[in-house]
């Protein structure tokens, strides 16, 4: 079963200067951690460079709502190459944080969520997702049947979906959009908001139900431990390719 | 298994603080979430806790509705899963 939205992962080209401007558009440091292993399942999701490397750095924020933020940092930046999530946060990021990212001027109007926080607000957050499709019945049916999102309204091009959960903060919403532009496959450490994590109470079953509802690839499940929790996560790509992360808590 | 038992003593021992209120009454009505008194990782460990525990499997419908936001509605919902486990 998915739970909720744990965290979207971000990669900048200088990711000391990414932190300092997320903090500073409002996000809070909840912690860091230098030298997280880069377990090997990760090899088919990651370039190269990435590949090789033995450990990454993470700095984790979180907003007044919506799920978290996770800076990576790898030893070299990954490429800006291939599709990413679109992120609408309450008050937007610094221009320099956006540079070179795709907008939400790449989805239909329509898309977009009904309830968006207006300009003035205080509150900072992740509010919603787009993503693109290249199969839109195939990508929603993704979402919904193996990641547990409801449908909250469509059209020809385009699908709202929201990820219901416990606690407000596991809380997303997620617009889908025809683009049919075959891209390469994004990796986990290129440039934007490349991979969304999900919070999942039973691994295997999760992951096999992923398998039959459109993922194109899977890791075998591996052991990490952040910020003193011991997890277990697996990663996996939907039928448009984008990246998912599946993490379970060790009891 | 003392369900109720079994529950307050989770509560007790692995929450972050301890459930407000003079009485049961007030301690199983308490909004545990709403509180901060289980956050986010303590509720994914909390749900694994109780399925491994009882025997049961909570749906997304059990974890998102308003049953699940309290000790005392968290009770009855594991009572009703551990019967339907009992007839089926």
């Amino acid at each position: 079963m998915i739970l909720g939205a744990s965290h979207l992962t971000f990669a900048a080209a200088e990711p000391a200067e990414a932190r300092r401007l997320l903090i500073e558009a409002g996000f809070k440091l909840e912690f860091e951690q230098r030298r997280v292993p880069n377990s090997p399942e990760k090899a088919p999701f990651l370039s190269p460079s990435a590949r090789a490397a033995e450990t990454l750095d993470i700095s984790y924020f979180k907003g007044d709502r919506g799920p978290a933020l996770e800076l990576v940092a790898y030893p070299s930046p990954g490429s800006s190459a291939g599709r990413q999530f679109i992120p609408l946060f309450a008050r937007g990021l610094p221009a320099p944080l956006r540079a070179g990212l795709p907008s939400w001027e790449s989805a239909p109007k329509a898309a977009l969520p009904v309830a968006t926080a207006g300009p003035t607000t205080t509150e900072q957050g992740l509010i919603a997702l787009a993503c693109p499709a290249q199969d839109l019945a195939g990508s929603i049916s993704f979402w919904r049947e193996g990641l547990g999102f409801s449908a909250s309204g469509g059209g020809a091009d385009w699908a709202r979906l929201e990820l219901p959960a416990a606690l407000p903060q596991w809380r997303l919403k997620l617009s889908l959009f025809t683009d049919e532009r075959s891209t390469e496959a994004p990796t986990l450490d290129g440039l934007g908001f490349r991979c969304l994590s999900l919070l999942s109470s039973e691994l295997e079953k999760d992951l096999e139900l992923l398998g039959r509802t459109g993922a194109v690839e899977r890791s075998a499940p591996f052991a990490l431990t952040v910020n003193g929790k011991k997890l277990r996560a697996a990663v996996l790509r939907g039928p448009g390719r984008e990246l998912i992360e599946l993490i379970e808590v060790v009891r | 298994m003392n369900v109720k038992a079994e529950v307050l003593r989770y509560f007790d021992a692995r929450a972050q603080a301890p459930l407000p209120g003079g009485t049961e009454e007030e301690r199983l009505g308490c909004k545990y979430l709403d509180q901060g008194i289980v956050d986010s990782m303590g509720l994914v460990e909390m749900i694994t806790s109780f399925e491994a525990l009882f025997g049961i499997r909570f749906s997304s419908e059990d974890v998102q509705g308003y049953e699940f936001q309290t000790p005392g509605g968290l009770i009855g919902l594991i009572e009703k899963r551990l019967a339907e486990k009992g007839t089926s």
